[in-house]
Formats: C-alpha cells, structure tokens, sequence
C-alpha cells in the first residue's frame, strides 16, 4: 500500500492508502512538504463508510462556492461534512485519543486538500500551532502576517511589499502557520495558500500582525491588547471557535502570540506609500 | 439571576476578557474586558443563584467601600453584562 509522508510546521504526518497518497501526490502545494517516512504525529486513511459515525453536535456551518461545510461533535470526536451541490459528500472525523484522522465519501481533490486542512488542524492545535488567514512576507528573515476579511487587500498589499521593498518574499498567501516554540512565535510555509501557488517549506520569526483596512489614506497604528484580540481571533479557524476544548487551545495560544509581538492596524490605500509605511512602522528597531 | 455558563474569564496578556462568540454562524463576537473588581465578582458569583445585595456584598468585602456606593457599583455591574448576554 501506497504511503506518503509530509512534515509542515514541524508535524509529520502520513497519508496512507493507494488512493489518498494518490491524491495528495497530485496536489502541487504538498511536494515540497514530502519527506522521508519517520515517526509520524498522525496518519489521514481512507474508512468504510459503516464506520462513518454520525454528527451529534452541530457547531459550525459555511458555505463556500458550491459546497456546504458543517463542523461539530460525534460521540468520540470532531467530524467536518463537506456537501459539493449535485454531488456526493466527503466526511473526515477524528476519534479522542487516536491518531487517526478518517476520511470517507467523495475523495475529490479540491474538498480533500480542504479537509485536510482541517484534520491537519485540529490534531496540531494542542501543540501551539494555528492556521492563520492572512498573507505572509518575509523581510530580513522576519516574518509579518496581513489580516483581514477576504477581499480587503491583503494580497495586493504584500505584492506591493515585493515589487517596492528589496528582499521581501511571500511565505504564504493564504493560510501560513504560526507555532509556538520556546517562546517564540515562527511563521511556516503551508500547502494551502489559496489561489496564489507558493508553498514553501520553511519558516520565520514573527515579527508582528498587522490588520489591514482599506482607506482613502494610509495611516498605522499600534493596537491595545483588546484590539490586538479583535484582530486576530476572526483569522483563526472559524471552526474551532465554538468548541470549548478547542477554544481553549486557541485562547491559549492567542494569549502567547499576543504577549510575544506587536499588532498593528493599518488603514491603507493600493499604494507603494502603504507598503513602506508598514515596513518602516513594523521594522523601526 | 445567573452568569451564564457558556461564558469563560480568559486571561490574556494581562487582560481578563470574556470572549462571547454568539451563535454559530452569526458572525458577531463580543470581546468583553473586565477590570479587577468586575473579574472578582464573576469569580465568586458564577455558578450561583444571585442578587443585586449578593453583588454588593463582595464589593464591601473586598473593597472597604459603603454599602450605597457597592450596590450602585455592582448595578452597573450587572447592567453592563446583561447587556452582553452574560448575566440572565
């Protein structure tokens, strides 16, 4: 039987079972995560669907182009549902305690790479390690994450740090992952970066977040604890914000971050002038 | 009346906030800060059945302050968190 092994933020996991290793072979943003077999975290495998538990706990719903995300409790783990229209639903579960994440259903690529995101997530969540939704540029070996709701800008914004500051990089477009080690916050490259191919296997310190609005000016500011928490909670996983265990490790982990880097909100046109006024901001020391 | 019991103090970077994450899907979380007088009478009325005297009465405990200006206190106290759906 077919098996592949990744390692992404420092957790190594296996995919196993001809068809999912299949799967995500053919994905390009987990190639550079493969490495050799080793001792792994957790394994995703494929499952029979009379083992398929059942839903007894609502807690999150989505809706993402076609297809419909729930999120809740069975009676022995979590469980994501994702329902493409038209078609047949793909089930990913865990169980307490096991290092197994199940995958059953419709294993096509675009809702698999999804929900490994999440299974990847909630086995790695206790471990200080949350996926966060920005885009991530590296500078000077320091890396600043860009927060916002979708559509505000966060991409433009870190292109304009490309074309405009030298030797800045994007770690990640869509979803890096930030880890706590030793006191420290670092930013990891990820497979999933949205629609922007750049997936690399590496990771930065953090420097700071900086939450990004638009304007009809450019203006940053340092926010206080409470606002810091205002902006960085909605770019955690929306799906593990109505779980009281998995909250936990999420407020945990937000009171770490927050303690360890500075946040900033920048209120800011599509200009060269924004990107410098964040670099110069975030990278005054 | 009752603190709700949904609702958890989480101390982060020296603040004690409650986070309140409303219903699923209704994109619309409260962060709520308490100061330290507030965060002790969450802490020693949560769990309970209370009333404005009960609120009150930490405040004096604690506070060495008269009992007028504790039970004005610990009203806008309980005003503030009904308002946010934590006390009910």
């Amino acid at each position: 039987m077919n098996k592949k092994t990744y390692q992404v933020a420092g957790h190594r996991f296996a995919v196993i079972g001809d068809k999912l290793s299949d799967i995500t072979s053919n994905i390009a943003g987990f190639k550079p995560f493969e490495v050799a077999d080793g001792d792994t975290l957790f394994t995703f495998e494929e499952a029979s669907v009379a083992t398929t538990p059942e839903m007894k706990h609502l807690q999150y719903s989505f809706t993402y182009e076609d297809v419909i995300g729930s999120f809740g409790q069975t009676d022995c783990g979590y469980m994501l549902t994702l329902t493409p229209k038209d078609t047949a639903p793909l089930h990913l579960w865990t169980c307490n305690g096991e290092s197994v994440v199940k995958l059953q259903g419709n294993l096509a690529t675009y809702l698999c790479r999804f929900a490994m995101w999440i299974g990847y997530g909630i086995m790695t969540l206790p471990y200080n390690t949350v996926a966060i939704h920005s885009s991530c540029i590296v500078y000077h070996d320091k890396a600043v994450l860009f927060l916002g709701e979708s559509g505000t800008g966060k991409s433009t914004h870190t292109r304009l740090w490309r074309e405009h500051i030298a030797d800045s990089f994007l770690l990640n477009d869509d979803s890096p992952i930030l880890k706590i080690e030793d006191g420290k916050v670092w930013a990891y490259g990820s497979p999933w970066s949205g629609k922007t191919p750049c997936y690399k296997a590496e990771r930065h310190e953090l420097k700071s977040c900086v939450r990004l609005s638009q304007a009809p000016y450019n203006q940053i500011k340092k926010l206080s604890v409470l606002q810091a928490y205002g902006a960085i909670h909605p770019s955690c996983p929306p799906e593990f914000a109505y779980d009281d265990i998995l909250y936990d490790c999420i407020g945990e982990f937000i009171n770490k971050l927050l303690s360890a880097v500075p946040f900033y909100h920048l209120s800011c046109l599509p200009d060269k002038e924004a990107a410098l006024l964040s670099c110069n901001t975030i990278f005054a020391d | 009346m009752k603190i709700n019991s949904n609702f958890k103090l989480r101390e982060i970077a020296g603040e004690t906030i409650i986070i309140n994450q409303g219903t699923a899907n209704i994109n619309m979380t409260k962060i709520i800060s308490l100061n330290e007088s507030a965060a002790l009478m969450y802490e020693q009325l949560q769990d309970k059945d209370f009333t404005l005297e009960d609120a009150a009465a930490v405040l004096v405990e604690n506070y060495d302050i008269a009992e007028q200006q504790a039970l004005t206190d610990a009203t806008a106290w309980v005003e503030a968190l009904k308002k946010c759906g934590i006390i009910e």
